[in-house]
């Protein structure tokens, strides 16, 4: 593939899909803590996007960047338009920006970390029926 | 501006400044972006930035 035609696939997939993020890794396999919470987000919101992963080529990097203007990975674009990076990414997550951009419901955030209370103990799995209860 | 690992490639920024008056979000980060040019992506691994008008401040 020519530097030209990785452009084009870029130019391509930012036109052909409503939400496009550009990332590190897959949604379901993020090699980045930043694309894992970018894509996290989106997920949250339940949108539909198409994502690719920039890592198999660094000239789909250069090419997106040069492109686009914004030097760092992930990059979300929303009707063919850069919406931001993580950072952006995130704090419009949380202020409901991204979900009134994407025209989708903020879903209940406080609701979230209340409600299953009992996922953080720790669980005995070991298939012994006895319950270590001292005294 | 702390380095965020102490390894001196992960920082994160927090700036405010009546220069992001009137711009996007998308344009305030690029200003900081700019001031540190090449470097990101390339010394510097990841750049959190967080940016504010001295209006917006808490």
């Amino acid at each position: 593939m020519t530097n030209e035609e990785i452009r084009a696939f870029i130019e391509d997939a930012i036109r052909e899909n409503k939400v496009m993020l550009f990332m590190k890794g897959t949604p379901q396999q993020p090699a980045c803590g930043f694309s894992m919470r970018t894509s996290g987000a989106l997920n949250a919101l339940g949108v539909k996007y198409a994502a690719l992963d920039i890592l198999p080529d660094p000239r789909i990097r250069e090419e997106l960047s040069s492109l686009s203007g914004w030097p760092t990975i992930p990059q979300l674009f929303v009707d063919g338009e850069l919406i931001g990076g993580c950072d952006i990414v995130m704090e419009m997550f949380e202020s409901g920006d991204l979900a009134e951009t994407l025209g989708v419901e903020q879903p209940e955030l406080e609701e979230a970390p209340a409600e299953p209370e009992h996922e953080h103990l720790p669980q005995r799995q070991s298939g012994i029926g006895l319950e270590n209860r001292l005294g | 501006m702390q380095d965020t690992t102490g390894g001196g490639d992960h920082f994160r920024a927090e700036v405010v400044s009546d220069r992001f008056e009137g711009l996007s979000r998308i344009q305030q980060h690029k200003l900081i972006y700019d001031v540190f040019g090449e470097e990101v992506g390339a010394g510097i691994h990841a750049l959190s930035i967080k940016t504010q008008t001295p209006g917006e401040g808490r």
